[in-house]
C-alpha cells in the first residue's frame, strides 16, 4: 500500500519533495548523523543544544526500528490480561508520540530520523560501528581548549589494519573512515591513516582513484565512492560489482604491506592501469615498497 | 479505590511482555510493559497468531509509523 492509497497528507508523503522539508531515501553524510558516537562539529553542536528528551525519543525510535525490521519471526505466548487504563494509555502514548515525532515536519527530529533511516541500516554494519568506535577511542582532547581534539593516527591505522587482516572488508573500513572524517581540518589525519594502513603515499583520494579512476574521480568523499561504500555496507558484501572492488583493495592491501609472499602480477597490472588512467589526480601512485 | 481496567493482548517472549497498544491493518504496535522506551512494530501472522512477523524494510517501517500518525490525527480531529 502506498501513500496515495491511505491518503497521507502531502507534507508527509515520502516522495522527497524538497518543498515539504520531509526528505526520505538516499544516504546523507555521516556528519549529519546525530548519534552518540559522533565526534565532529555537528555531533558536538547537536548534543549540547538539543534537549535530552528529543535525543531519547530518537534513540527509542532507532531501537524500535532495529527490533521491527528484518529480525525474523518471533514465537510468543499470547494472552489477554487486564491492565489499568492509565498504564495502558501511558504505554500507548509512548508509541504515538514517537510516531508523530518521526512523521511530522514540525520538529527537526522528524527530518533527522527520516534521513537516518537508511543511514542507520549501514551504520548497523559491524565494520562501520567498529571504525566509528576506533576513531572515537583514539580521539583525544588537547590541553589547549575544550573543543580541541587530535587523532592518534598511528593507533587508528594499527587497529584498522588488524581488523582487515582478521577479515573486515577494507572497502567498508576505508569508506567508514572517510565518512567519519569529513571536515577540512581532518583531511591530513585521514591521509596519514590511509597512507599508513595501505602503505602508500598517495592519500585517501589517490587510493580510491586507483580503484576506479573514472568512477571515483571526485575522490573519497565524492558521491560515487560514498554511495558505493554504503551500498556495500548495507548489502553485507553481497552487492555484485562492488565485491570486485573490495577484493581488489584487499589484495592491494596485502601486497603493499608485504603480507603475502607472492606479489600478484595481475593486481599490479590492474592498479597500474588505473594509475595511468587517472587524469584527475597527479598523486604519486602506489607508493609503498 | 477501584481502577479502570482495559483488556489488552500481551505477547510474551524472552522473559519480556509486550502489550499491544494499537493494531492497524495487520500491523501490531507493541510496547514493553516494564519499559515504555522498548517498542516494536510487527506484522500479524494469519496462520499463527502467536508469531510476530518482521517488517520487510525501512520503507515498511516508515509506512507503519505514518499509519499510526494518521490514525492519531484523525482521532484528534474527531474529538
Amino acid at each position: 500500500m502506498r501513500d496515495d492509497d491511505i491518503d497521507v497528507p502531502e507534507f508527509m508523503r515520502s516522495n522527497g519533495n524538497n518543498n515539504s522539508g520531509y526528505r526520505r531515501g538516499g544516504p546523507t553524510p555521516l556528519a549529519q548523523y546525530n548519534g552518540s558516537q559522533g565526534r565532529g562539529d555537528d555531533s558536538r553542536r547537536s548534543s549540547s543544544s538539543r534537549r535530552p528528551h528529543v535525543d531519547r525519543m530518537e534513540e527509542d525510535l532507532r531501537r524500535c526500528r532495529r527490533q521491527s525490521v528484518g529480525n525474523g519471526p518471533i514465537n510468543t505466548v499470547v494472552e489477554v490480561v487486564g491492565i489499568a487504563t492509565k498504564v495502558f494509555d501511558n504505554l500507548r502514548h509512548s508509541f504515538v508520540a514517537g510516531a508523530i515525532a518521526a512523521t511530522l515536519i514540525v520538529t527537526p527530529l522528524a527530518v533527522s530520523l527520516s534521513n537516518n533511516f537508511n543511514d542507520s541500516v549501514y551504520q548497523d554494519n559491524a565494520i562501520v560501528q567498529m571504525v566509528n568506535e576506533t576513531i572515537s577511542d583514539a580521539t583525544h582532547r588537547t590541553n589547549s581548549g575544550e573543543d580541541s581534539f587530535f587523532y592518534d593516527d598511528f593507533t587508528i591505522a594499527g587497529i584498522l589494519q588488524d581488523e582487515i587482516e582478521n577479515g573486515a572488508s577494507p572497502y567498508i573500513v576505508l569508506g567508514a573512515l572517510a565518512n567519519k572524517m569529513t571536515a577540512d581540518y581532518e583531511q591530513d589525519d585521514l591521509d596519514n591513516i590511509v597512507n599508513r594502513m595501505f602503505n602508500v603515499d598517495c592519500g585517501a583520494d589517490g587510493l580510491v582513484r586507483m580503484i576506479d579512476p573514472e568512477r571515483y574521480a571526485d575522490g573519497i568523499h565524492g558521491d560515487n565512492f560514498m554511495n558505493d561504500y554504503k551500498t556495500l555496507a548495507r548489502e553485507d558484501y553481497r552487492t555484485q560489482g562492488l565485491t570486485e572492488s573490495d577484493d581488489l583493495l584487499r589484495r592491494f592491501y596485502y601486497q603493499n604491506n608485504d603480507l603475502t609472499p607472492d606479489s600478484n602480477q595481475e593486481l599490479s597490472e590492474m592498479m597500474q592501469d588505473g594509475e595511468q588512467q587517472d587524469s584527475v589526480s597527479n598523486e604519486k601512485g602506489l607508493g609503498g615498497k | 479505590m477501584e481502577q479502570d481496567i482495559v483488556q489488552a493482548k500481551v505477547y510474551s517472549f524472552d522473559n519480556k511482555k509486550f502489550v499491544l497498544v494499537e493494531q492497524i491493518n495487520n500491523y501490531l504496535f507493541l510496547v514493553n510493559m516494564k519499559n515504555s522506551h522498548d517498542m516494536m512494530i510487527r506484522k500479524e501472522s494469519v496462520e499463527k497468531p502467536n508469531v510476530l512477523l518482521p517488517l520487510d524494510d525501512d520503507d515498511e517501517f516508515e509506512h507503519a509509523l505514518q499509519l499510526l500518525t494518521r490514525k492519531k490525527l484523525e482521532e484528534e480531529e474527531d474529538n
